[in-house]
């Protein structure tokens, strides 16, 4: 019997609140006890496998349609250019020029050519990588430098290895705009990652808001928690979202990330507050078996 | 002259030291937050709007209910996964939809419409300093984020010249897709403000690629660079491989954290060390400028 995997996304709206920190502990934990695939999604600056190694890593090449035009059937009646939202394919006297970075791959001009003169041609947009380490898989989705295809990468990562694994974490792209929704698409459970600085707070809410509209469960994780502000376990209550883990705001756990290392392996004390989260987010999330 | 904060890697310290910057420039800058879809600097700044446009920015398709025949052909083609079935309906599903239009030219039955995305909104404010601060906010999940990054570094370039004020200091983006391209396209120099973690050298060199690509001048400036000495100087020895200087560094300090919590700039916090140095950085950079 096939059991789909209970996915996971772990976000937090503005950069460097903690995600990757919390995304490889907490995915390296729950290797233990369930076979766990990490998701890096941050395409544009995936960090993940800093911590994983990236020694005999799988690599695919994701590719993205982009309009070949066939000199000999086209008869320049501009109409590609026409249809394309993008302007992506110009059409001069006796050419037709095409952009791949501006093309979103929609097949407009290929459906519509009168012609029949265009076909699919392919360009590098990325990679992802796959690297196995005991029962974890860690998949890093990496975009080339230049392009601005992220969504279309998301995806492709999304879909590498999701037939297997019991447990997927998602460590989702920074902001709040399209590659965050691309990551947080058909997911089971949203893991905030928040730090109680009015930044944190403000990039926060702007999730938390949509999220709930989108009626997908959610629990909390205080990162950087300083014992006397308790802004984020405030806004917690007031919106319902059960806290499941604090981790302290120390330099030496920040030097520890600064080094590589998993916390929950170098540091005492950071696995329990790991195993915490971990087990707060199973009972939660829908459809998983302890 | 334009000169735009970038870090790759988020977190780095990007709006803490472009505030500083900011406060330190005076009348001699227009701000701009171009990190749009998460943006933090007005908290720092509490900016009073003196206008606010609408930002419209592609196209989301319609169908209308009444013509639809139900053949399933927009459902078919989309790309996107845009067109869901929803019990007997065919409904696009708007965050999906890139506003392609393939699915209104093709249907039969002329039941698809193309409707103006209203993306966000931007704004010209006043600050708390008494400056020109244009700003935004891209609508929760909408793409085409670079161009309201455009968009916002356009307005401030129209007041510098307007106004005859010599800087325009622009907030980026993380990352180094759409809003990044956006915000190092024609500027003047990037300061790359990184922090010493593998992170920060891993995403910094990406950026890099990216700005040497755009053919942009860069300066570099080093947070968070005492967290680990050994990756500072990897830093170091990278900056200079490629013909970047390092231009200054700064601590891992709680006073950053401090200062976000009381809505302060660093500058407003009083540590010589940390003001001497940002002073430093923005003298080196406007030198010439």
């Amino acid at each position: 019997m096939i059991v789909r995997a209970c996915k996971i996304a772990v976000v937090s709206g503005k950069g460097g609140t903690g995600k990757t920190l919390v995304s490889t502990n907490l995915a390296y934990l729950a290797s233990k006890t369930h076979p766990t695939h990490l998701y890096d999604l941050d395409v544009e600056e995936p960090n993940d496998h800093l911590f994983f190694g990236t020694e005999n890593a799988s690599v695919e090449i994701v590719k993205q349609m982009v309009p070949l035009v066939q000199d000999d059937k086209c008869d320049y009646c501009g109409y590609c250019s026409e249809v394309c939202e993008f302007h992506a394919i110009i059409t001069l006297k006796d050419r037709v020029m095409v952009f791949p970075e501006l093309c979103h791959s929609c097949y407009a001009c290929l459906e519509l050519c009168p012609q029949n003169a265009i076909q699919e041609g392919f360009r590098d947009i990325g990679s992802i990588s796959i690297i196995t380490n005991q029962n974890l898989k860690l998949i890093t989705g990496t975009l080339n430098v230049g392009e601005m295809a992220t969504t279309a990468l998301i995806d492709n990562a999304k879909r590498a290895e999701s037939d297997s694994g019991e447990l997927h974490i998602y460590d989702a792209p920074p902001g709040t705009s399209c590659p965050l929704i691309e990551s947080i698409k058909g997911i089971d459970f949203l893991l905030l990652v928040g730090e109680p600085t009015p930044f944190g707070l403000h990039d926060l809410d702007l999730i938390v808001q949509m999220v709930k509209k989108m009626g997908i469960p959610m629990g909390l994780v205080i990162n950087k928690a300083m014992p006397e502000n308790h802004s984020l376990e405030q806004y917690g209550q007031q919106n319902q979202i059960p806290l499941l883990g604090n981790i302290p705001f120390r330099r030496d756990i920040a030097q520890a990330y600064a080094r590589s290392e998993l916390v929950i392996q170098t540091i005492p004390g950071m696995e329990e507050i790991f195993r915490q989260i971990l087990d707060g987010v199973l009972v939660r999330a829908k459809g998983m078996r302890q | 002259m334009e000169i735009v904060i970038m870090s790759g890697k988020g977190g780095t310290g990007k709006t803490s030291i472009a505030a500083a910057l900011g406060v330190i420039a005076g009348s001699r800058v227009v701000v701009v937050d171009s990190d749009v879809d998460a943006s933090n600097l007005f908290l720092l700044y509490q900016p009073q709007k003196f206008r606010e446009v609408e930002f419209y920015s592609g196209k989301k398709a319609l169908i209308d209910a009444e013509k639809c025949e139900y053949c399933g052909l927009c459902y078919e083609k989309c790309r996107f996964s845009a067109i869901e079935l929803i019990g007997e309906l065919y409904k696009v599903n708007d965050p999906n939809c890139e506003g392609c239009s393939l699915c209104s030219r093709i249907c039969p039955y002329g039941a698809i419409s193309m409707l103006d995305n209203l993306a966000g909104n931007w704004y010209i404010s006043r600050n708390r300093f008494q400056q020109w601060f244009v700003h935004a906010a891209l609508g929760i999940g909408q793409g085409n984020s670079g161009k309201l990054v455009s968009k916002v570094k356009e307005e401030a370039r129209k007041i510098a010249q307007e106004e005859k004020i010599p800087f325009v200091l622009v907030d980026g983006p993380p990352g180094v897709g759409c809003p990044a391209i956006s915000a190092i396209s024609e500027t003047d120099l990037v300061l790359i403000v990184t922090e010493a973690t593998p992170s920060g050298l891993h995403d910094l060199k990406r950026l890099v690629e990216l700005i040497k690509h755009f053919k942009v001048e860069a300066a570099c400036l080093i947070n968070k660079a005492d967290l680990n000495t050994l990756i500072k100087e990897d830093i170091e020895g990278y900056c200079s491989s490629v013909g970047i200087p390092v231009i200054g560094e700064l601590p891992f300090h709680p006073v950053f954290t401090e200062a976000l919590q009381l809505n302060k700039t660093i500058v407003e916090m009083d540590f010589s060390d940390i003001n001497n140095t940002i002073q430093e950085v923005w003298k080196t950079i406007t030198q010439g400028g």
